[in-house]
């Protein structure tokens, strides 16, 4: 009983310890990236509002950028987790359709270059 | 297989698909793959009470029977890859004496989200997913103790062995 609790205790101190070594988007992101069926569809920055539709074959996506955050406003996926998640803002933090194929990724200025590449 | 063993599966995979079903209708989840996964109840149940096989089976089964009724290729993939690599890993673990049901069911839940964020890796080809490894590692963590310690519950309180005998009780 005692070793299973110390099994335990280690691995809660390593999950936690993940927390803090993979920190979630600490610098400020500037661009989001649009990827569609693992393609990459578009680069956008965030401090433009902007409303835009994304198709694929019956798929839709509605991107929604303000306030410097993305999101997506509407889907037409089953599960509707992509429209019900947060807007984000910080480098590294995505919302995906799994459905769709649809994902969006915060960049900073550097990896956009490197995407532009 | 005896048939007494064939009938206990058979509702045991009844039981498992039901709870399924019933999980996707109680809880809504904040992040994707975040889920408590009731329907490894069956699944550690009949690994410690029956065995690898048996469990490996059943898992096999119900989700390809799920899928079908209810999910579509890619909920197919997840499932799948978390699933065989959990129950593979809990399948050796469970040799090593000193670890209890509890302890392999956590460590279970971990290598089950581990997995699904490869298979995610794989379909969606993008890094971003990895940022959820913390937090689906400690979902993990937390619902497969929570899994292991009422599985152990069922373990000890059902009655009838590893379900091989003939002869019927009562």
């Amino acid at each position: 009983m005692i070793r299973n609790c110390i099994v335990l205790a280690v691995l809660l101190g390593v999950v936690a310890s993940l927390f803090f070594i993979f920190p979630n988007g600490t610098d400020k992101g500037t661009y989001v990236l649009v990827e569609m069926q693992n393609e990459v569809v578009d680069i956008l920055p965030l401090d433009t509002p902007v409303r835009k539709e994304y198709k694929s074959g019956e798929d839709t996506n509605v991107l929604l950028i303000e306030d410097g955050k993305a999101s997506v406003a509407e889907a037409n996926c089953h599960d509707l987790i992509c429209a019900r998640s947060e807007a984000i803002s910080e480098a590294g933090e995505t919302i995906i359709c799994l459905p769709h194929k649809f994902v969006l990724t915060i960049l900073s200025a550097e990896e956009k270059e490197s995407h532009e590449d | 297989m005896k048939i007494k063993k064939l009938a206990v599966l058979a509702v045991l995979l009844a039981v498992s698909m039901i709870l399924s079903y019933l999980e996707s209708l109680l809880f809504v989840y904040p992040i994707p793959g975040m889920k408590i996964g009731l329907t490894n109840l069956v699944t550690v149940f009949i690994l410690y009470r029956m065995g690898f096989k048996e469990a490996l089976l059943l898992g096999l089964l119900r989700i390809a029977l799920l899928s079908l009724l209810f999910g579509n290729i890619a909920s197919f993939f997840y499932s799948l890859g978390g699933f065989s690599v959990s129950i593979i890993g809990m399948g050796l673990l469970k040799r090593i004496p000193t670890l209890k049901p509890f302890t392999v069911s956590a460590l279970g839940g971990m290598l089950h989200n581990i997995a699904q964020l490869l298979v995610a890796w794989i379909l969606l080809q993008s890094k971003g997913v990895w940022a959820f490894l913390p937090s689906l590692l400690a979902a993990g963590l937390l619902s497969g103790l929570i899994i292991g310690i009422v599985g152990t519950i069922l373990i000890k309180r059902i009655p009838g062995g590893n379900f091989a005998e003939e002869k019927i009780a009562n």
